[in-house]
């Protein structure tokens, strides 16, 4: 039997490596943005929200394997000529999809648990609420079960399901279901996941029984199998019908311009190794990806993101993509194509996908932040990714108004009533003499005048508004019963001063993009070496592998850092902000020259990867096993 | 004129086994050369090097003066190419490859692709997807040939084709083109095609050109000896001779090739080695071919 599994139609494809990087890639993305929505401790875990949220990302992430491309083939030509009844391959088929499935679930699930177990091995500000991973798991699993074996109960006869439009209606309506039934499973009682178990048993087991002794053979990646009306008309009517369909070609003329360039994006971006909804799912993976990078999601929940540590994640999600896409490359190698145009396509689509992410985030991240006051008074003990998390009450601020103190000694904070205090500061990292300070924290202790007077002075340097503390004190300060400071309505602020706009807002995208694309050319340009006709298939999947776990754990190594208390990623992201903040205003031509610069990072990156691709042999006869 | 010029090629899959061990030969224009080799030996290979799909480990290859790398616009639009293994993209319609090679070479010929795809009786609406190996072999013909390129590549183009497709794609296609000029570089293990088509023959072995002559020299100055079992090491004694290509040890008899006519064969064993009852007999393409690549060189 383990024969049988091994040699099942389904392994024998793209979709077992593939599977594997997006499974991945889908666990860090679920892991990253499940952390990042349960820093803002009191929103996120058990709603619904997250239970869809990750739900959808496993099940859209795994489905695309179990009920597309080679899950419609149960057997392949060989096998029909051995004696193997139909029943073990079905078995084995049925099998294979939902050992696959698990095991990319498993994956997912194994990668946020990974997290999360980082997360909660850091020091308390850092814990984060876990999610029940096992109460998304069993659901999984079990629909997972059941779609499969209804899928596999279509055309169970014949040694594959035909394909056409009513196979694609039939699984996307299976895709669907699946869906729900994952969502309404996570709601109930863990016991109700052994339903859905049971009912395939049941049907998997009379599909079983029904089989015949051998499949009827139809032959692969054709229509066959599907009757076909008859044509009844004579021959010459229809040289005639063709004849007239030839001239109606003939006048659209030559593919030119638009037409071509988009017969190559779908060559190279749509159709890689011809499993177009998997390709389908990569580039709102990277925009959704562009979205979260931009911080977008982070304004959204009022929380700061630590950007730039996703760097080279993100360079390695956009290579990820690459080794499916350079399997098309015969299918224009031997025409009069431009290779820099195929290098373009090749390489640009992914990465302009991120950057439009990022760009739609930014402008979505600037309006959010005039919607709400960007200061805030915290009166209890920070969790996950705040700015600046700290045991003590304080004025929050964002990270780019801080200052950095190069000493380690920054000022204290004099009120002119004389009340002083020192300002809240963090090292860089531990031991170091840099740190990062807030000129507008309002430490434990502070007098309520004082802590109006600092919201006073952090309103000035946001918007550049000047209220009396006074003001502040009498109108939007009020005591708890316990004796602490809090403002009465964050918003009320900013909803009476409607033309405030925060002055110091950076963008952070062509800092972002640029060493994006920078790690990306780094990568690509590397990886692009494995493509010679003379290196071998198994080192070229060792060098995407490598590159692949050199990312992942370049990115853990950040986490682990952070863990270790080496360094505080909050801490990090905002010197790092500070400083672009300055080259931004010191530079000249500010904002227009960071631009203009990063374009040129970019283009440099470009032709790196580009002068790499110029070598490139892809040889016809390869297939994903030859990358992947 | 040189139209296509191998120099020196050297090729190498895997460090320290080149498949190609420095390869020299050119083709004139209007020339027709059959390519040959048992599967292996490398015309897949020198193919893509002419295409510039790779790169010589050492040597040059030359396409109308051009390296096919540096200029591979100028000469991908001056050729045409057919490969066994050959991709088109799945998801189009025969009609729409069509315009889209008709966008891409400017010396599309309307009236030839219009009588190729009526010979070839194709849909405009079928998408490649549906087609049968054979249908789709014939669409990339149709595509390679049709925009008259000055040198045509065809790597195993019959493969696939049934036997009155392929004889009338040769009869048509490769016919039509030669009489224009086209000079075609050609790889097949139909040796009735080969001998039909080509006016020299290139046969490479373990890397290199064992045999570069026209067919009409082929027939003529070739021959095949069938030398008794003697004493001592006949086959080294055999392979000794400057004329003999190669011997392979067969249940009758040792088989020699020579390069030279039967007459001359029988006389150099006899004054040579002192054999005076070999068998010296002109040889047939598909002979030589098996007695070559099987035997030692």
């Amino acid at each position: 039997m383990l024969a049988l599994l091994r040699r099942d139609p389904v392994l024998g494809t793209i979709a077992l490596v593939k599977g594997g990087i997006l499974a991945l890639n889908a666990g860090v993305m679920a892991g990253l943005v499940t952390t990042l929505a349960a820093g803002s401790e009191y929103r996120f875990p058990g709603t619904m929200a997250s239970s869809l949220f990750l739900a959808g990302l496993i099940w859209f992430s795994i489905s695309p394997f179990l009920l597309f491309g080679k899950a419609r083939e149960r057997c392949n030509a060989l096998d029909l000529a051995l004696p193997i009844p139909a029943r073990k391959l079905w078995l084995a088929h049925v099998s294979t999809l939902i050992l696959l499935g698990l095991a990319y679930a498993t994956l997912i699930v194994g990668t946020l648990w990974i997290m999360f177990w980082m997360f909660s091995r850091a020091p308390a500000d850092f814990a984060v609420v876990k999610q029940s991973l096992a109460g998304i798991y069993l659901p999984v699993a079990s629909g997972l079960v059941l779609i499969v074996v209804l899928l596999q109960r279509a055309k169970a006869s014949q040694c594959q399901v035909p394909r056409g439009h009513a196979y694609a209606i039939y699984s996307m309506l299976f895709l669907c279901t699946g869906f729900a039934l994952i969502v309404l499973l996570s709601s109930l009682p863990g016991p109700a996941a052994l339903v859905p178990i049971g009912v395939a048993v049941f049907l998997g087991y009379r599909t079983y029984r029904s089989l015949p002794p051998a499949f009827t053979w139809i032959p692969a990646d054709t229509h066959a199998g599907i009757e076909l009306p008859q044509v009844t008309r004579d021959a010459a009517i229809m040289r005639a019908v063709e004849a007239e369909e030839w001239e109606m070609y003939g006048k659209r003329g030559p593919m030119h311009g638009i037409q071509f360039g988009w017969f190559l994006i779908r060559l190279l971006c749509f159709h890689p190794s011809r499993n177009r909804f998997a390709a389908l799912f990569f580039f709102p993976l990277f925009f959704l990806w562009g979205l979260f990078m931009s911080g977008f999601f982070a304004a959204w929940r009022d929380l700061e993101l630590p950007q730039f540590s996703y760097i080279i994640l993100s360079g390695y999600l956009l290579m990820s993509f690459l080794p499916a896409q350079m399997l098309q490359i015969p299918g224009v190698d031997f025409l009069p194509v431009s290779k820099k145009l195929i290098a373009a396509l090749l390489l640009i689509p992914a990465f302009l996908f991120l950057a439009l992410g990022l760009g739609a985030g930014a402008i979505g991240a600037a309006i959010l932040d005039r919607s709400h006051l960007q200061i805030q008074l915290q009166t209890s003990p920070s969790s996950f990714i705040p700015p600046y998390s700290t045991k003590a009450p304080m004025v929050r601020i964002p990270a780019e108004y801080c200052q950095i103190s190069w000493n380690g000694d920054p000022p204290d904070v004099a009120a002119p009533w004389g009340e002083s205090h020192p300002a809240w500061k963090y090292p860089l990292y531990a031991g170091s003499r840099i740190t990062v300070y807030s000129p507008f924290s309002a430490p434990e202790g502070s007098s309520p005048r004082f802590v109006a007077f600092q919201i006073g002075r952090a309103i000035e340097a946001i918007y550049g508004a000047s209220i009396p503390y006074q003001v502040i004190l009498d109108r939007h300060l009020e005591m708890s019963s316990d004796q602490t400071v809090a403002l009465k309505d964050t918003d009320r602020l900013i909803a009476e001063h409607p033309e405030w706009r925060p002055r110091g807002q950076v963008t952070l995208a062509p800092f972002l993009l640029a060493a994006v694309g920078f790690v990306y050319a780094i990568l690509v340009s590397i990886y692009l070496r494995a493509w010679r006709a003379a290196v071998s298939d198994t080192r070229r999947k060792a060098i995407f592998l490598a590159l692949a776990l050199a990312a992942i754990a370049l990115t853990a190594g950040q986490v682990g850092v952070m863990i270790a208390q080496w360094i505080r990623l909050d801490v990090g992201a905002a010197f790092i902000k500070i400083l672009m903040l300055r080259i931004v205003r010191t530079i000249p031509g500010g904002t227009l020259t960071v631009w203009v610069l990063s374009a040129l990072v970019l283009w440099g990156a470009y032709e790196f990867c580009r002068r790499q691709f110029q070598r490139v042999e892809v040889l016809p006869g390869q297939t994903a096993r030859a990358c992947l | 004129m040189k139209v296509i010029d191998f120099s020196d090629v050297h090729y190498s899959y895997k460090q320290g086994s080149d498949v190609l061990r420095g390869i020299s030969f050119s083709l004139e224009a209007g020339e027709v050369v059959g390519l040959l080799g048992k599967n292996g030996a490398g015309k897949t290979t020198l193919m893509r090097l002419a295409m510039g799909m790779m790169v010589t480990s050492q040597g040059s290859v030359q396409l109308f003066g051009l390296d096919p790398r540096r200029d591979a616009l100028d000469v991908k639009r001056r050729v045409g190419y057919v490969s066994e293994d050959q991709v088109l993209p799945e998801f189009l319609s025969v009609g729409e490859i069509i315009r889209l090679h008709r966008g891409l070479f400017p010396t599309w010929d309307e009236g030839l692709e219009r009588r190729l795809r009526e010979r070839f009786a194709l849909s405009p609406k079928a998408k490649i997807k549906t087609l049968s190996k054979g249908q789709a072999r014939q669409v990339a013909l149709l595509c390679a040939v049709a925009h008259r390129p000055e040198v045509l590549l065809l790597d195993e183009p019959a493969g696939g084709l049934d036997p009155s497709a392929r004889r009338e794609f040769l009869e048509t296609s490769i016919r039509l083109l030669n009489e224009a000029g086209t000079t075609i570089l050609f790889s097949s293990h139909y040796m009735s095609d080969v001998e039909r088509m080509a006016g020299r023959i290139a046969m490479i072995h373990e890397g290199r050109l064992l045999i570069d002559n026209s067919l009409d020299d082929l027939r003529e100055k070739y021959s095949l000896a069938l030398v008794p079992r003697g004493s001592g090491d006949r086959q080294n004694q055999l392979l000794g001779l400057k004329e003999c290509l190669s011997v392979r040890d067969q249940a009758d008899a040792i088989h020699a090739i020579f390069r030279c006519e039967p007459e001359r064969c029988r006389s150099i064993l006899e004054k040579g080695l002192d054999i005076h009852n070999s068998f010296c007999t002109p040889i047939a393409l598909e002979d030589m071919f098996i007695e070559l690549v099987g035997g030692r060189s």
